[in-house]
């Protein structure tokens, strides 16, 4: 395909649209109403969780769909060490997409988390995602990257993603932030 | 970061980008697509400016099976005339499931330096599949402006899509 001069419409604007960001502390994190007017979503997050037992993982769905077993993941991870690989199948939601530290980590220790969400309001075809994850805690650490696969063609309209022991415990992030970006193809 | 052009395949073949303006500082590919091949992956591939000169492309791959790790490289022996660019499903899975990734192609107008391409990518399939990332090569120093993407066992299914981007560096940063 020939590729058009920039003053083109389309390609006059920029790709990478925000959405919505959300800056939390202890309530939960989620996008309602996701217009469907982009090819790709991106979402990016930095923050720790609220739980106090541990290191805790990031959980994540779509169109509040936790019930259907319509998850899976295959996740590559490196800890400094050692690698391993590791999946997940038939899943209600995706439980962990990666560590997030927690209130016995170092003081202000947070993880990153880049989820590209591809597709996302398609209805032809089921939703791939890619989140690539990192967090480094002076000496310890962990870096993966996780495709997940959400088994609906419904188009994204909603997002929820969490600290996944937090959400079963009082407090959900210590902070964080959430962003969320439009991903705009040539013709939109 | 401009989207420059975007191909969703209405029949099985490859996709090409051409006449790519040289006035960006990198580019990018984001693609969501399946071949036609009679197993159950495939990968896919980019090469650059018609060249089908084998030995020019070159592929570091560390990927990941859900069980086990592998890094390889391709390309050296025997030798590729395109670059192994990411995982992707084929038509033998359900009809719903694509692959993704996002290939990036750094200082691709240069004329003095061969070209570095990084990307990630996977597909699972709910109890099988593949992910990676992947450093590549172009041992030629051309600039770049015409891409060809397809399957490497097979062409791209139907549904099949890309969308090529244009990444501007900063006067401020030089990021």
């Amino acid at each position: 395909m020939p590729i058009l001069p920039l003053s083109g419409a389309a390609s006059s604007k920029g790709a990478l649209v925000p959405i919505s960001r959300v800056k939390v502390l202890t309530s939960s994190s989620y996008f309602t109403n996701i217009p469907q007017i982009y090819r790709d979503l991106r979402v990016i997050v930095n923050g720790a969780s609220g739980q106090t037992n541990g290191m805790d993982t990031l959980a994540m769905w779509f169109n509040e769909d936790y019930v259907n077993t319509n998850w899976s993941q295959t996740n590559m991870i490196g800890n400094g060490s050692s690698n391993s690989s590791t999946r997940v199948s038939n899943a209600a939601f995706l439980s962990n997409l990666g560590p997030v530290p927690s209130a016995i980590t170092p003081p202000n220790t947070t993880g990153t988390y880049i989820i590209d969400v591809f597709n996302y309001s398609s209805t032809d075809r089921w939703k791939t995602f890619i989140v690539r994850s990192a967090n480094d805690l002076n000496g310890w650490g962990t870096v993966q990257m996780t495709t997940g696969l959400w088994r609906s063609t419904a188009g994204i309209n909603r997002l929820n993603v969490y600290p996944f022991n937090g959400l079963n415990g009082t407090q959900l992030w210590s902070s964080a932030t959430v962003s969320l970006y439009g991903v705009r193809a040539a013709n939109q | 970061m401009f989207p420059l052009a975007t191909v969703t395949l209405t029949s099985n073949g490859g996709i090409s980008f051409s006449n790519i303006p040289q006035t960006f500082t990198h580019l990018q590919i984001r693609y969501s697509a399946k071949t036609v091949h009679v197993g159950s992956f495939d990968e896919v591939y980019i090469r650059f400016n018609s060249d089908f000169t084998a030995g020019n492309y070159v592929s570091h791959i560390l990927q990941a099976s859900g069980s086990t790790i592998a890094s390889t490289v391709q390309g050296i022996s025997p030798t590729l005339n395109y670059m192994l660019n990411g995982d992707c499903p084929t038509t033998v899975q359900n009809a719903a499931l694509f692959g993704a990734g996002v290939i990036d192609i750094f200082n691709y107008s240069s004329s003095t330096r061969t070209k570095t391409v990084r990307s990630y990518s996977g597909v699972d399939a709910n109890g099988s599949g593949f992910e990676s990332i992947r450093t590549n090569l172009w041992t030629q120093t051309a600039a770049i402006t015409e891409i060809q993407f397809s399957g490497v066992q097979q062409f791209m299914a139907t549904g099949s899509t890309a969308t090529l981007y244009g990444l501007y560096a900063s006067n401020a940063t030089g990021a």
